[in-house]
Protein backbone atom coordinates (compact mmCIF):
# COMPACT_ATOMS: atom_id res chain seq x y z
CA UNK A 1 0.00 0.00 0.00
CA UNK A 2 1.54 3.30 -1.22
CA UNK A 3 1.90 5.90 1.54
CA UNK A 4 -1.46 8.30 1.67
CA UNK A 5 -1.41 11.92 0.06
CA UNK A 6 -0.95 13.79 2.99
CA UNK A 7 -3.53 16.67 2.18
CA UNK A 8 -6.96 16.88 0.23
CA UNK A 9 -5.27 19.70 -1.81
CA UNK A 10 -2.80 17.19 -3.49
CA UNK A 11 -5.98 14.81 -3.91
CA UNK A 12 -8.00 17.53 -5.74
CA UNK A 13 -4.84 18.33 -8.11
CA UNK A 14 -4.66 14.80 -9.00
CA UNK A 15 -8.22 14.24 -9.50
CA UNK A 16 -8.76 15.48 -13.45
CA UNK A 17 -5.97 12.68 -14.04
CA UNK A 18 -7.09 9.98 -11.96
CA UNK A 19 -10.82 9.88 -13.04
CA UNK A 20 -9.66 9.88 -16.84
CA UNK A 21 -7.18 7.07 -15.76
CA UNK A 22 -4.15 8.49 -16.62
CA UNK A 23 -2.59 9.12 -13.37
CA UNK A 24 0.57 6.65 -13.29
CA UNK A 25 -0.10 3.68 -10.68
CA UNK A 26 1.50 4.90 -7.80
CA UNK A 27 0.43 8.22 -8.03
CA UNK A 28 -3.04 6.68 -7.82
CA UNK A 29 -2.04 4.47 -5.16
CA UNK A 30 -1.07 7.13 -2.89
CA UNK A 31 -4.47 9.14 -3.79
CA UNK A 32 -6.79 6.03 -3.15
CA UNK A 33 -5.02 5.52 0.46
CA UNK A 34 -5.56 9.20 1.02
CA UNK A 35 -9.13 8.53 -0.03
CA UNK A 36 -10.08 5.47 1.98
CA UNK A 37 -8.91 7.83 5.25
CA UNK A 38 -10.54 10.90 4.09
CA UNK A 39 -14.61 11.08 3.76
CA UNK A 40 -15.02 15.07 2.34
CA UNK A 41 -12.40 13.60 -0.68
CA UNK A 42 -15.20 10.73 -1.43
CA UNK A 43 -17.68 13.40 -1.56
CA UNK A 44 -15.50 15.31 -3.41
CA UNK A 45 -14.47 12.62 -6.01
CA UNK A 46 -18.14 12.02 -6.28
CA UNK A 47 -19.73 14.80 -6.91
CA UNK A 48 -16.92 15.76 -9.51
CA UNK A 49 -17.46 12.60 -11.67
CA UNK A 50 -21.39 13.80 -11.50
CA UNK A 51 -20.78 16.71 -12.27
CA UNK A 52 -19.23 15.22 -15.56
CA UNK A 53 -21.92 12.91 -16.50
CA UNK A 54 -24.38 15.11 -15.50
CA UNK A 55 -22.75 17.66 -18.05
CA UNK A 56 -22.56 14.87 -20.66
CA UNK A 57 -25.94 14.30 -20.63
CA UNK A 58 -27.28 17.65 -20.60
CA UNK A 59 -24.97 19.01 -23.47
CA UNK A 60 -24.59 15.80 -26.14
CA UNK A 61 -25.55 16.88 -29.32
CA UNK A 62 -25.66 14.81 -32.57
CA UNK A 63 -25.02 16.23 -35.96
CA UNK A 64 -28.60 16.70 -37.30
CA UNK A 65 -29.63 15.07 -40.51
CA UNK A 66 -30.84 17.99 -42.36
CA UNK A 67 -26.99 19.10 -42.09
CA UNK A 68 -25.83 15.92 -43.26
CA UNK A 69 -27.93 15.90 -46.22
CA UNK A 70 -26.71 19.67 -46.78
CA UNK A 71 -23.05 18.57 -46.86
CA UNK A 72 -23.49 15.79 -48.84
CA UNK A 73 -24.79 18.20 -51.23
CA UNK A 74 -23.05 21.03 -51.01
CA UNK A 75 -19.88 18.12 -51.27
CA UNK A 76 -21.82 16.81 -54.52
CA UNK A 77 -21.44 20.04 -56.25
CA UNK A 78 -17.73 21.05 -55.49
CA UNK A 79 -15.98 17.97 -55.42
CA UNK A 80 -15.80 16.57 -58.88
CA UNK A 81 -17.21 13.12 -58.65
CA UNK A 82 -17.95 12.95 -55.12
CA UNK A 83 -21.10 10.26 -54.46
CA UNK A 84 -23.67 10.65 -52.31
CA UNK A 85 -24.66 7.56 -49.85
CA UNK A 86 -27.81 7.08 -52.01
CA UNK A 87 -25.59 6.28 -54.73
CA UNK A 88 -22.87 3.96 -53.24
CA UNK A 89 -20.77 6.68 -51.14
CA UNK A 90 -20.33 8.32 -47.63
CA UNK A 91 -21.00 7.48 -44.20
CA UNK A 92 -21.48 3.57 -42.70
CA UNK A 93 -23.25 4.47 -39.97
CA UNK B 1 -10.99 1.14 -1.77
CA UNK B 2 -13.49 4.48 -1.52
CA UNK B 3 -14.07 4.97 -5.40
CA UNK B 4 -13.16 3.91 -8.38
CA UNK B 5 -11.73 6.01 -11.42
CA UNK B 6 -13.37 5.98 -14.69
CA UNK B 7 -11.22 4.14 -17.06
CA UNK B 8 -12.87 4.39 -20.24
CA UNK B 9 -12.59 7.03 -22.18
CA UNK B 10 -16.13 8.96 -22.97
CA UNK B 11 -15.97 7.53 -26.09
CA UNK B 12 -19.50 6.00 -26.84
CA UNK B 13 -20.01 8.83 -29.33
CA UNK B 14 -17.32 7.73 -31.55
CA UNK B 15 -17.44 6.76 -34.87
CA UNK B 16 -13.89 6.56 -36.73
CA UNK B 17 -11.91 4.01 -37.88
CA UNK B 18 -13.47 0.78 -36.46
CA UNK B 19 -11.80 -2.72 -36.50
CA UNK B 20 -12.20 -4.61 -39.55
CA UNK B 21 -12.97 -1.03 -41.81
CA UNK B 22 -10.23 -0.21 -44.19
CA UNK B 23 -7.75 2.12 -42.29
CA UNK B 24 -7.81 5.96 -42.68
CA UNK B 25 -5.02 5.87 -44.02
CA UNK B 26 -5.87 3.32 -47.46
CA UNK B 27 -8.97 6.04 -48.18
CA UNK B 28 -6.54 8.66 -48.12
CA UNK B 29 -3.94 7.47 -50.60
CA UNK B 30 -7.06 6.52 -53.03
CA UNK B 31 -8.85 9.34 -52.59
CA UNK B 32 -5.05 11.52 -53.51
CA UNK B 33 -5.27 9.16 -56.65
CA UNK B 34 -8.58 10.78 -57.81
CA UNK B 35 -10.77 8.25 -56.02
CA UNK B 36 -13.94 10.48 -54.73
CA UNK B 37 -15.71 7.55 -53.46
CA UNK B 38 -13.20 7.05 -50.98
CA UNK B 39 -13.04 10.66 -50.08
CA UNK B 40 -16.79 10.30 -49.40
CA UNK B 41 -16.07 7.92 -47.07
CA UNK B 42 -13.22 9.78 -45.28
CA UNK B 43 -16.04 12.67 -44.53
CA UNK B 44 -18.74 10.03 -43.26
CA UNK B 45 -16.46 9.00 -40.78
CA UNK B 46 -15.25 12.03 -39.45
CA UNK B 47 -18.15 14.32 -39.82
CA UNK B 48 -19.86 14.07 -36.74
CA UNK B 49 -16.95 14.66 -34.62
CA UNK B 50 -15.72 17.41 -36.81
CA UNK B 51 -18.74 19.02 -36.75
CA UNK B 52 -19.10 19.19 -33.02
CA UNK B 53 -15.60 20.71 -32.79
CA UNK B 54 -16.92 23.11 -34.89
CA UNK B 55 -20.21 23.71 -32.81
CA UNK B 56 -18.25 23.97 -29.58
CA UNK B 57 -15.46 26.55 -31.22
CA UNK B 58 -18.19 28.64 -33.00
CA UNK B 59 -21.34 28.16 -30.25
CA UNK B 60 -23.61 28.10 -33.49
CA UNK B 61 -25.62 25.28 -35.55
CA UNK B 62 -25.10 27.63 -38.58
CA UNK B 63 -21.80 28.59 -38.23
CA UNK B 64 -21.05 25.21 -37.38
CA UNK B 65 -22.54 24.33 -40.96
CA UNK B 66 -20.26 26.74 -42.73
CA UNK B 67 -17.28 25.30 -41.12
CA UNK B 68 -17.98 21.68 -41.92
CA UNK B 69 -18.45 22.76 -45.39
CA UNK B 70 -15.53 24.91 -45.66
CA UNK B 71 -13.05 22.31 -43.95
CA UNK B 72 -14.08 19.42 -46.25
CA UNK B 73 -13.76 21.29 -49.29
CA UNK B 74 -10.25 22.76 -47.74
CA UNK B 75 -8.81 19.35 -47.34
CA UNK B 76 -10.51 18.35 -50.56
CA UNK B 77 -7.97 20.28 -51.70
CA UNK B 78 -4.81 20.14 -50.13
CA UNK B 79 -5.31 16.44 -49.99
CA UNK B 80 -2.86 16.01 -52.20
CA UNK B 81 -0.14 18.21 -49.98
CA UNK B 82 -0.96 15.36 -46.63
CA UNK B 83 2.32 13.57 -46.34
CA UNK B 84 1.06 11.11 -43.56
CA UNK B 85 2.91 12.78 -41.00
CA UNK B 86 -0.11 13.33 -38.45
CA UNK B 87 -3.20 11.28 -38.40
CA UNK B 88 -5.43 11.88 -41.14
CA UNK B 89 -8.64 12.95 -38.31
CA UNK B 90 -5.55 15.14 -36.85
CA UNK B 91 -4.96 17.18 -40.27
CA UNK B 92 -8.87 17.49 -40.28
CA UNK B 93 -9.20 18.74 -37.18
CA UNK B 94 -6.55 21.03 -37.61
CA UNK B 95 -8.28 22.63 -40.56
CA UNK B 96 -11.58 22.98 -39.21
CA UNK B 97 -10.42 24.90 -36.27
CA UNK B 98 -8.87 27.11 -38.24
CA UNK B 99 -11.83 28.12 -39.95
CA UNK B 100 -13.61 28.05 -36.84
CA UNK B 101 -11.88 30.67 -35.62
CA UNK B 102 -11.03 32.78 -38.78
CA UNK B 103 -15.01 32.71 -38.90
CA UNK B 104 -15.25 33.70 -35.18
CA UNK B 105 -12.60 36.42 -36.05
CA UNK B 106 -14.54 37.50 -39.42
CA UNK B 107 -17.60 38.58 -37.08
CA UNK B 108 -15.48 40.12 -34.30
CA UNK B 109 -15.78 37.53 -32.10
CA UNK B 110 -12.51 36.21 -31.50
CA UNK B 111 -12.10 33.87 -28.47
CA UNK B 112 -10.30 34.85 -25.25
CA UNK B 113 -6.70 34.49 -25.78
CA UNK B 114 -5.33 31.19 -25.00
CA UNK B 115 -2.70 32.06 -22.35
CA UNK B 116 -0.51 29.26 -20.03
CA UNK B 117 -1.36 31.73 -17.15
CA UNK B 118 -3.70 29.83 -15.37
CA UNK B 119 -7.43 31.56 -14.83
CA UNK B 120 -8.40 32.29 -11.40
CA UNK B 121 -11.81 30.12 -12.05
CA UNK B 122 -13.55 29.43 -8.50
CA UNK B 123 -12.40 25.56 -6.98
CA UNK B 124 -12.44 24.19 -3.75
CA UNK B 125 -10.91 26.11 -0.77
CA UNK B 126 -8.06 24.47 1.27
CA UNK B 127 -7.22 25.16 4.93
CA UNK B 128 -3.77 26.50 5.18
CA UNK B 129 -3.15 22.92 6.25
CA UNK B 130 -4.08 21.35 2.43
CA UNK B 131 -7.68 20.24 3.37
CA UNK B 132 -10.88 20.67 2.13
CA UNK B 133 -12.20 23.73 3.78
CA UNK B 134 -14.86 23.88 4.23
CA UNK B 135 -15.54 20.13 3.51
CA UNK B 136 -18.41 19.43 1.38
CA UNK B 137 -21.53 18.34 3.28
CA UNK B 138 -23.34 16.98 1.02
CA UNK B 139 -22.92 13.95 -1.43
CA UNK B 140 -25.22 15.08 -4.14
CA UNK B 141 -24.29 13.04 -7.00
CA UNK B 142 -26.96 10.65 -6.06
CA UNK B 143 -29.89 12.93 -6.30
CA UNK B 144 -27.96 14.28 -9.44
CA UNK B 145 -28.99 11.04 -11.05
CA UNK B 146 -32.23 11.25 -10.18
CA UNK B 147 -32.86 14.90 -11.31
CA UNK B 148 -31.70 14.51 -14.72
CA UNK B 149 -34.03 15.51 -16.50
CA UNK B 150 -34.87 18.75 -13.75
CA UNK B 151 -35.40 21.60 -16.27
CA UNK B 152 -33.88 23.80 -13.61
CA UNK B 153 -30.76 21.83 -13.13
CA UNK B 154 -30.30 21.90 -17.30
CA UNK B 155 -30.44 25.94 -16.62
CA UNK B 156 -28.38 25.71 -14.45
CA UNK B 157 -25.29 23.53 -16.51
CA UNK B 158 -26.13 25.69 -18.94
CA UNK B 159 -25.17 28.59 -16.95
CA UNK B 160 -22.31 27.44 -15.58
CA UNK B 161 -20.74 26.23 -18.55
CA UNK B 162 -21.67 29.53 -20.56
CA UNK B 163 -19.16 31.07 -17.32
CA UNK B 164 -16.36 29.79 -18.58
CA UNK B 165 -13.47 31.13 -20.42
CA UNK B 166 -13.64 30.23 -24.03
CA UNK B 167 -10.56 28.15 -24.26
CA UNK B 168 -11.40 25.89 -21.13
CA UNK B 169 -15.50 25.94 -22.12
CA UNK B 170 -14.30 24.25 -25.48
CA UNK B 171 -11.63 22.09 -24.03
CA UNK B 172 -14.36 20.78 -21.57
CA UNK B 173 -16.92 20.20 -24.38
CA UNK B 174 -14.92 18.49 -26.73
CA UNK B 175 -13.36 15.87 -24.06
CA UNK B 176 -16.39 15.34 -21.57
CA UNK B 177 -19.17 15.78 -24.15
CA UNK B 178 -18.15 14.55 -27.28
CA UNK B 179 -15.20 12.45 -26.11
CA UNK B 180 -12.19 13.87 -28.15
CA UNK B 181 -9.01 12.68 -27.17
CA UNK B 182 -6.16 14.90 -24.98
CA UNK B 183 -4.03 14.85 -28.36
CA UNK B 184 -7.49 15.40 -30.74
CA UNK B 185 -7.52 18.49 -28.32
CA UNK B 186 -4.58 19.62 -28.48
CA UNK B 187 -3.80 19.40 -32.18
CA UNK B 188 -7.13 20.96 -33.03
CA UNK B 189 -6.88 23.89 -30.51
CA UNK B 190 -2.78 24.15 -30.85
CA UNK B 191 -2.44 23.82 -27.18
CA UNK B 192 -0.36 21.38 -25.56
CA UNK B 193 -1.66 17.97 -24.04
CA UNK B 194 -0.40 19.20 -20.35
CA UNK B 195 -2.37 22.87 -21.14
CA UNK B 196 -5.30 20.67 -22.35
CA UNK B 197 -5.49 18.62 -18.82
CA UNK B 198 -5.05 21.91 -17.26
CA UNK B 199 -7.81 23.31 -18.48
CA UNK B 200 -10.29 20.70 -18.15
CA UNK B 201 -9.36 19.95 -14.64
CA UNK B 202 -9.73 23.46 -13.86
CA UNK B 203 -13.54 23.68 -15.70
CA UNK B 204 -14.40 20.92 -14.06
CA UNK B 205 -13.44 22.05 -10.34
CA UNK B 206 -15.38 25.50 -11.78
CA UNK B 207 -18.45 23.18 -12.97
CA UNK B 208 -18.28 21.37 -9.96
CA UNK B 209 -18.85 24.47 -7.40
CA UNK B 210 -21.34 25.81 -9.73
CA UNK B 211 -23.46 22.46 -9.61
CA UNK B 212 -22.95 22.04 -5.64
CA UNK B 213 -24.38 25.54 -5.19
CA UNK B 214 -27.43 24.37 -7.29
CA UNK B 215 -27.59 21.13 -4.86
CA UNK B 216 -27.40 23.64 -1.73
CA UNK B 217 -23.78 21.71 -0.81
Amino acid sequence: MANPLEHCADCVELLGEYIDGSLPPERAEALEAHLSLCPPCITFVRTYKATRALCRHKLAREMPAELKSSLQAFLAKNVPGYRTPGDGGGEKN
Amino acid sequence: MADTPTRTAPAEVREQEQPGQVPDVELVRKAQAGDAAAFAELVGRHQRQLYRLALRMTGSEADAQEVLQEAFLNAYQKLPNFRGEAQFSSWLYRIAANSALMRLRRKRRAPDALTDQPLELQGPRFSAEGYLDPAPLSDWSQRADEKMMDRELGTAIDQAVAGLPDDYRTVFLLKDVDGLSNEEIAGALDLTVPAVKSRLHRARLALREKLGEFFGE
